[in-house]
């Protein structure tokens, strides 16, 4: 893959700000894409209001908290979950997407200043030696779409490495990941891939790698010693959703043969989205099933559909790897007992993945 | 910029090209009025007023009247002989949609289908409103700007005639109207009726959309399962039993469970809200101990039944 040919399409301008104009992976991405027009702003508000938009990167500091709980859902179980944003924004552009009715009018942003976000995190991790810290930067963007163009998550793994409490997870819809192949120290860092059928990746999900891009890309990432993890999120209901989701589930075991000791956690999501998100686009397919209104006013499949889709997907991963811990993202209380009987810190292998970290 | 006297016959004659606005009564149904000395009262008003040349001066540019049409009429109905004008030196097209805009005065008040006649002149006066236009023109139009006003009034124009007029007499909004466009315009003749009120006639336009997209319907099958749901007793009912079955089939079967279980036990139950929870309420109340001990025992019978009632929300 020709990185400067690709990131060169995406962007026409890269606005920086002042005080990362000389920062190390700013450098980097200037010798990437030495073709696209720069310049230097004072602060964010200085991008003229024709660049905001998401053909312009705009490199700067983060501002406030640097690390994040995952905001989670009201009425919802949430995996307690740590977040970095340094990628905000994205440009592949999947039509279930809840930044679409929010990030429309934005630059790509990259915060390029990481000494105080990889501080920050091994502060939390040894006042937490205890627990298993989960910290991921894929919450406002995709972890690893601009990587390449900055080399960013490579110090991070890096850095993170020695704490063995540390699960740094990359959660990414492309296969991005052979820049990060060759680091020597990585700890539990997990490469995550968000999966799909192939009819789902090529209707909804924009310019996303195909599905076996993605596991052939895991498949890399496993066998030069990362942790991997997949997320069936957002899991459609369709006619054919059970076979197809079942199908991704053999191909990770048969074809791809990712053994199960390389699998740090899968996690299951049904589609669910807030209202305005219905409204600000074209009506898709998706749309159609039936849903209902969640205690965080996000619309849900029925209670009931959940369960079936979660039990199926998670009884064909157990069959093929029985002590994996599997566990759903955004759920209420009624569907964890509904799928797994009991409520997560009640599951011995997840127990710890859903345990509050303090000081955050 | 003078005031002139301009005489009514030859100001009938200069271009109207301005006269877009709705008016609610014509020149013969105030001269008809006028005979029959039945004249609504707002126009009697305007009437005298007109008499005693106590209005704004017509505004003319160019031999094109701009505003006050209303006027004109009024004073061709009581054979005035002449009207005040305000003749303007040379205006761009946009500063005479301005004016006729400032002087109509009715920002947030304008129909659709006078939208799409001041839409069209702009047209035919060539002009193509860019930020800074939209930024002075919309809020004259809409009472804010509206960067989205040139779109909005292209899509009304494509909408079918039966659409624009449901949209035209309020009956359905814009919005709606939007979003349904594609249907056969067949199905919107069938909505005008007293039997919805406007929040239910766009529910049920809403919800059936999504059903026609969902079960592909073409457009003789839709009018006629349209024609099903609007003759109905109760077509909001309908539509949404149509347009969600399996929570239909839900309630049924919840509904099915308490006549087979419950009927004449004094007791109830009740699952959560769109069953959505694993929480089943049961209620009773009693007025003795006899009763008490009567709903004990039905409560108890009742035991080896409500995992039927669990089954629905798993």
């Amino acid at each position: 893959m020709n990185f400067s040919k690709f990131y060169a399409e995406q962007f026409d301008i890269v606005y920086i700000t002042e005080d990362v104009k000389n920062n190390r992976y700013t450098n980097f991405m200037k010798k990437i894409i030495p073709e696209v027009p720069k310049r230097i702003i004072k602060d964010k508000s200085s991008v003229p209001q024709e660049h905001l938009n998401s053909r312009t990167l705009l490199v700067s500091s983060p501002r406030g908290k640097t690390v994040n709980r995952c905001p989670g859902s009201r009425g919802h179980i949430c995996c307690n979950y740590l977040t970095v944003d340094l990628y905000v924004g994205c440009t592949i552009g999947c039509s279930y997407c809840i930044m679409q009715s929010y990030l429309n009018f934005s630059p790509i942003i990259v915060y390029v200043e990481v000494e105080s976000v990889i501080e920050r995190v091994l502060k939390i991790a040894r006042n937490n030696s205890n627990r298993q810290i989960r910290i991921g930067t894929g919450e406002v963007g995709d972890s690893l779409l601009y990587d390449p163009l900055f080399n960013i998550s490579r110090d991070l793994i890096e850095a993170f490495a020695e704490e063995k409490n540390i699960y740094f997870e990359l959660k990414t819809k492309t296969n991005f990941i052979d820049h990060l192949l060759t680091v020597e120290r990585k700890g539990n860092a997990v490469i995550g891939f968000s999966l799909n059928p192939p009819v789902i990746i090529q209707s909804e999900e924009g310019s996303a790698a195909g599905l076996y891009e993605r596991l052939e890309a895991a498949k890399r990432a496993s066998e030069a010693g990362y942790l991997i993890s997949f997320h069936f999120d957002p899991i459609f209901y369709y006619d054919t959703w059970e076979t197809d989701y079942k199908r991704i589930i053999d191909s990770i075991y048969h074809t791809y043969r990712i053994p199960e000791e390389t699998i740090a956690w899968i996690s299951m999501g049904t589609f669910r989205y807030p209202p305005d998100l219905k409204d600000k686009l074209p009506l898709r397919e998706f749309f159609l099933e039936e849903f209902i209104p969640s205690k965080d006013k996000k619309y849900r499949y029925i209670q009931k559909i959940r369960s079936r889709i979660y039990r199926s997907i998670k009884s064909y991963i157990k069959h093929y790897y029985p002590n994996l811990p599997i566990y759903m993202c955004m759920e209420s209380d009624a569907v964890w007992h509904n799928v797994f009987g009991k409520l997560p810190t009640e599951i011995p292998e997840i127990h710890d993945i859903f345990i509050h970290a303090e000081g955050v | 910029m003078e005031i002139k006297k301009i005489k009514l016959t030859d100001l009938l004659k200069l271009d109207s090209i301005f006269d877009i606005f709705d008016y609610q009564y014509s020149t013969t149904e105030i001269e008809k009025s006028l005979q029959k000395n039945s004249l609504p009262w707002e126009i009697t008003g305007i009437i005298t007023l007109v008499s005693k040349d106590l209005y704004p001066p017509i505004p003319v540019s160019n031999n094109i009247i701009i505003w006050g049409f209303t006027l004109l009429r009024l004073s061709k109905a009581i054979s005035k002989e002449y009207l005040l004008c305000r003749i303007l030196g040379e205006q761009t097209p946009v500063e005479m949609i301005t004016t006729a805009l400032s002087m109509e005065n009715r920002a947030g008040k304008y129909s659709m289908e006078e939208q799409a006649r001041l839409f069209k002149l702009m047209g035919n006066l060539k002009i193509q409103l860019d930020l800074k236009e939209t930024k002075k023109i919309t809020p004259l139009i809409t009472g804010h700007f509206d960067p989205n006003w040139t779109k909005r009034i292209q899509q009304y124009t494509k909408f079918s005639p039966p659409l624009k007029s449901l949209v035209d007499n309020n009956l359905i909004d814009y919005k709606t109207a939007l979003k349904v466009q594609d249907l056969p315009p067949e199905i919107f003749t069938l909505l005008d009726t007293d039997k919805l009120s406007f929040s239910e006639r766009r529910i049920v336009l809403n919800l059936f959309y999504e059903i026609v997209k969902r079960d592909k319907l073409e457009s003789s099958r839709a009018i006629e399962e349209f024609f099903s749901i609007i003759r109905s007793k109760n077509p909001l009912r309908v539509a949404k039993r149509k347009r969600f079955p399996k929570l239909s089939e839900m309630e049924e079967e919840y509904r099915a469970l308490k006549g087979k279980y419950l009927k004449g036990k004094g007791i109830e139950i009740e699952l959560p809200d769109h069953f959505e929870g694993d929480k089943i309420t049961a209620k009773f109340s009693f007025k003795s101990k006899e009763e008490f001990q009567t709903r004990i025992k039905e409560l108890e019978n009742l035991r080896d039944r409500i995992d039927e009632f669990f089954k629905i929300l798993r």
